[in-house]
């Protein structure tokens, strides 16, 4: 059984620190133009509405389908949440934890360092997808000036062209929210995991007590 | 074979605030009995019987249908986003951390009938048949709860922590702490979705092709994460579905101890107990609802056992000189703890009104009479009257073709 907290002694941070809840912001043009009002945002990269062929966007899909593969990998649902808990620990949510994990420049190995290293989405659309131009404006062709207008609400700068990064036009990012704020709503757990072993929470009248306040 | 599931139990209750006081399992989460009768034992593969069932036309069989649907699907007018939902809104699993007495499945009556009229009616299949369908796509739902409820106290024994209380009292948490910035569920999207898996999984390859559309119809109804069944419907997806289920019940454990319940390596759906023997563990309990919903007593009837059976003189003789007086005896044994699969235990109006067929041996047969009266669930308690062998013979010699 998993013993408590010896007074910080020898590792605190096993019991202070609580893990950030994190989520995967998927967003990309194409959506936007394809369902009004949704701000380009889907839940999953497979729920993405698509305007332009596979053919033409495959390289780019493939990158999201894999961070988001690496992300669901990374992190550990915690229902009820949509949100999930993160495997890693950021070192500014948890610098200000008493007790907490000191923050250490070999430990700031996060989550977010990982997809930046594998989406590189900085590097122009053109160098991504060779022909990029020219393959949107075959693929949409004469509805091209109705859909940039339609996707203002998304990127002012209208269709995504070749010179603009790919993040213009496709982004995913991870939004994370940190554990020290999620105390309230992480309370319950944290009571569970760290007071297993105090008499109150052993079975019998005490305990039932508990239960009948806590329903 | 599993463990005794009584062990897990006692177990379970050692572990710290591992266990809670739950809700009273008999309580629908949409139709109210008039007059509670409380819960019956069924056991998991019960005979259906129609013969007292007419399609009403009353306003409140109406008034129970849609409500029914409001609550089982998503994109009807007027859908309730709040409480049990899809197929949890018409049958329930009650765990056995919450109510050691009283945990097991819940089926009311009502849903039979009325998810026929929604969602089954079209199949060219007699109508007693697909109230079987229904209770085996209901109970095959709720039998992924029970062996998720499993594999989760088999972790907590593990672990001498309480997985499954954290993330019943986060739900329960769930409307207190709701906002913007934390979205969430009332319920484990994932484990419906694994649920509703299961149903495909498990009835898929048995039914014919019509049936299987009608199951996916059946799904695809249901709220988000319900109808995500289809996904978890295939072996990569349902082990996908079952890891993404335990992983959330492990979490903060996994998260605190870094362990990586998330490795592909790792195929958690070999932990979840879905073989014949496992799932019979857990109870099954019928509720009779029909007055709620404008139905007669008696219009839904099952058959969970047959017994006490009696042999008229006629019936003993014809056992003995045609020498299946043991094989007999065999079979009035079994059926007094349940219908056997194999035993095409069925409904025989050539023989007469009332009267029932039942395989006793390959190649023989018996008839049986009903008992004048029966409850709702026939046998339960004590019985009024016996089941009566009139005649008993060789399959041809006794009309079966």
């Amino acid at each position: 059984m998993a013993e408590p907290p010896d007074g910080g002694a020898s590792d605190p941070s096993l019991w202070d620190r609580v893990p950030d809840l994190v989520s995967l912001e998927i967003s990309t043009w194409e959506h936007a133009a394809c369902v009004p009002r949704s701000w380009g945002k889907a839940d999953r990269v497979a729920d993405l509405r698509r305007l332009l062929p596979d053919e033409l966007t495959k390289p780019i899909y493939a990158l999201m389908a894999q961070a988001e593969a690496l992300f669901l990998r990374r992190t550990e649902p915690i229902p009820p949440f949509r949100e999930r808990l993160a495997r890693d620990f950021d070192a500014r949510s948890q610098a200000s934890e008493p007790g907490g994990a000191t923050a250490d420049a070999a430990d700031s190995f996060t989550l977010d360092g990982e997809l930046r290293e594998l989406l590189r989405f900085t590097q122009n659309l053109g160098d991504v997808v060779p022909g990029w131009d020219a393959g949107v404006a075959a693929a949409l062709g004469a509805d091209a000036a109705e859909i940039a207008r339609g996707i203002r609400n998304f990127e002012t700068l209208g269709l995504p062209r070749g010179e603009f990064s790919v993040a213009y036009g496709y982004r995913l990012s991870v939004r994370r929210v940190p554990g020290d704020l999620l105390r309230p709503a992480l309370a319950t757990h944290s009571a569970l995991l760290i007071g297993g072993a105090s008499p109150a929470f052993q079975p019998g009248p005490l305990r039932d007590l508990s239960d009948l306040l806590l329903r | 074979m599993l463990i005794p599931i009584d062990a897990i139990i006692a177990g379970v209750a050692q572990i710290p605030r591992a266990t809670w006081i739950g809700a009273d399992p008999t309580n629908p989460p949409v139709l109210r009995p008039l007059l509670p009768t409380g819960p019956a034992s069924a056991g998991h593969a019960p005979v259906f019987d129609d013969s007292g069932f007419a399609p009403p036309s009353s306003p409140r069989w109406r008034e129970a249908v849609d409500a029914v649907n409001r609550r089982f699907a998503s994109d009807v007018e007027g859908a309730a986003p709040r409480g049990p939902g899809g197929a949890d809104a018409v049958a329930w699993y009650v765990s056995f951390h919450g109510s050691p007495d009283q945990w097991g499945i819940y089926v009311p009556l009502s849903s039979l009938p009325i998810l026929d009229e929604l969602y089954f009616a079209d199949l060219p299949i007699p109508r007693a048949e697909r109230w079987r369908l229904v209770w085996e796509a209901l109970l095959a739902h709720e039998a992924a709860h029970f062996a998720v409820d499993y594999a989760c106290a088999w972790f907590e024994l593990l672990h001498h922590s309480p997985l499954r209380r954290a993330v019943h009292d986060r739900m329960q948490a769930a409307d207190q702490w709701a906002s913007a910035l934390l979205p969430r569920s009332s319920y484990f999207e994932a484990e419906e979705a694994l649920a509703n898996g299961h149903v495909l999984r498990a009835l898929g390859p048995r039914v014919g092709p019509e049936a299987t559309d009608a199951l996916r119809r059946f799904v695809r109804a249901q709220p988000p994460g319900y109808r995500d069944g289809d996904a978890a419907a295939t072996d990569a997806g349902f082990a996908a579905a079952v890891t993404e289920v335990l992983r959330g019940y492990l979490a903060v454990w996994s998260t605190a101890w870094n362990l990586d319940p998330g490795n592909p390596a790792l195929d958690f759906s070999r932990l979840l107990p879905f073989d014949a023997a496992d799932l019979a563990q857990c109870p099954v309990w019928v509720l009779d609802d029909l007055d709620a919903a404008g139905l007669p007593a008696g219009a839904v009837r099952l058959f969970a056992r047959v017994t006490p059976i009696e042999e008229t003189l006629a019936f003993r003789k014809k056992a003995k000189r045609q020498g299946l007086g043991d094989a007999w005896e065999r079979t009035k044994a079994r059926l007094a703890g349940g219908i056997p699969n194999g035993s095409d235990f069925k409904k025989w109006p050539k023989a007469g009104d009332g009267m029932w067929s039942v395989r006793v041996t390959e190649g023989v047969r018996a008839h049986l009479r009903q008992p004048e009266q029966l409850s709702f669930v026939a046998s339960e308690g004590p019985c009024p009257g016996a089941w009566l062998a009139c005649d008993i013979g060789s399959h041809k010699a006794m009309g079966h073709g």
